[in-house]
């Protein structure tokens, strides 16, 4: 049976003030703490692979959790953050109708079954679903079957809907996990892997943050 | 903003043979230590109130609890278990007339959601239920609520929120068997503003893996 380990990244300033991030964007230091926590828990467990995505602050994640776990990493763009219009880079998630950021977010999701509806250079739901899909098989097809992934919450939250409907989340639908699944920096979340089918085993475990 | 702690009981007897079993089944040895192990997660996590199902198992789990937070247990039937057909206990969960009860129940969800077999309860029955426990929780003047609960329950009470809807879809128990929940796991539910929403699924982190 395969396990697969999903950690998110730690806290970035886009995080805390709610906007839509530049893929640049570090670690901020209450971030960097997190990660130094979450190393230290992964510690205790024993992954065969370690796969993280090529956004910077998963990979400044990942340096964390190789620091303390003494493993290596391969980078894989399978697992990373689903791409935001560059326009809307810095904008932050406001629930003011008037503003572009709440006009996209009624229009992706007004167009979500329209796959080849873009606002403008940003990964739609199709294209969204579509590679979490591959990512998902990749995984599927791995010889090893203990796993490790630094990915994002969007990631996370587009693979719960696609495990809870046994793939067939329709783009639309997707939104919905958006709002209903929460999401904590470095919450883990486990999958399993067993007779071709996805289940959840955990969902965003934060116990290393003692309530 | 409310925030609501699901536990699944700790191992049964039944769980520990693998079989079906009632209201009445006990917990087992091991389940007594996890209930116990489990507890101590709440020496961290501060509540207002503690709630159990009425089903016996629910009730032994929640007794640890109870006596950490020096704190009584409510009883609320509502949090109970999926209700199996009594013929069937003590039957393994892979016995040819359990899986044939099984086949049909779940074959029934869309088309006829208050099919029973003998003395078991509907999908009509049990979603009844999980709304019921819902608005129950959110009209509790109490912000944080531990609830010892089931494993189809609080499964049930997650997809209904993460799918955004009170009524089964027909591959109902389909989706549930994609939500493994582990004995004395825990769920942390949020409710804020009229909208529900899953923080944390089957945290175990008691068991330090």
């Amino acid at each position: 049976m395969k396990k697969v380990y999903f950690v998110r990244h730690g806290e970035t300033a886009s995080n805390v003030n709610r906007s839509w991030q530049d893929p640049a964007e570090p670690l901020n230091e209450n971030g960097e703490a997190q990660v130094a926590i979450v190393a230290k828990r992964l510690k205790a467990l024993t992954f065969d692979k370690m796969i993280v995505s090529t956004i910077p602050r998963a990979v400044q994640t990942a340096e964390a959790i190789v620091l303390e776990n003494k493993m290596q990493y391969e980078l894989s763009d399978l697992f990373r953050e689903i791409k935001p219009p560059t326009s809307l880079i810095g904008a932050v998630h406001s629930n003011d109708q008037e503003s572009v950021m709440c006009k996209f977010k009624v229009a992706r999701v007004e167009f979500a079954s329209d796959e080849a509806w873009h606002f403008e250079d940003e990964e739609n739901a199709t294209d969204f679903l579509n590679r979490i899909k591959k990512s998902l098989d990749f995984l599927a097809e791995l010889s090893e079957d203990n796993l490790l992934v630094v990915t994002h919450g969007g990631y996370l939250r587009c693979c719960l809907g696609l495990v809870i409907t046994g793939g067939d989340c329709t783009a639309g639908d997707m939104y919905k996990f958006t709002n209903t699944a929460k999401m904590t920096n470095t919450g883990i979340t486990v999958l399993e892997y067993k007779d071709s089918n996805w289940v959840l085993n955990t969902w965003n475990d934060q116990a290393h943050f003692a309530e | 903003m409310k925030t609501i702690y699901l536990v699944r009981h700790g191992q049964s007897v039944a769980n520990s043979k693998d079989v079906l079993g009632g209201k009445d089944v006990l917990l087992s040895a091991l389940g007594e230590k996890q209930a116990l192990t489990m507890s101590e997660r709440f020496s961290h996590i501060h509540i207002d109130k503690l709630i159990a199902s009425d089903f016996v198992r629910a009730q032994q789990t929640a007794q640890p609890i109870s006596t950490l937070k020096n704190m009584p247990v409510t009883i609320e039937p509502v949090f109970g278990e999926f209700l199996e057909p009594s013929e069937f206990f003590g039957y393994t969960e892979d016995a040819p007339e359990v899986l044939a009860y099984r086949t049909e129940r779940n074959s029934k969800v869309g088309s006829d959601p208050d099919w029973t077999h003998g003395d078991g309860e509907s999908i009509t029955n049990f979603m009844q239920r999980i709304n019921q426990a819902r608005v129950l929780l959110e009209n509790c003047t109490e912000e944080t609520i531990a609830v010892v609960s089931h494993a189809y329950f609080i499964t049930s009470f997650i997809a209904a929120i993460l799918l955004d809807t009170q009524v089964p879809s027909e591959d109902w128990f389909t989706v549930l068997r994609k939500l493994m929940l582990t004995n004395t796991g825990i769920s942390v539910l949020k409710y804020k503003n009229g909208e529900w929403h899953v923080s944390t699924f089957n945290d175990r982190a008691h068991f330090a893996e």
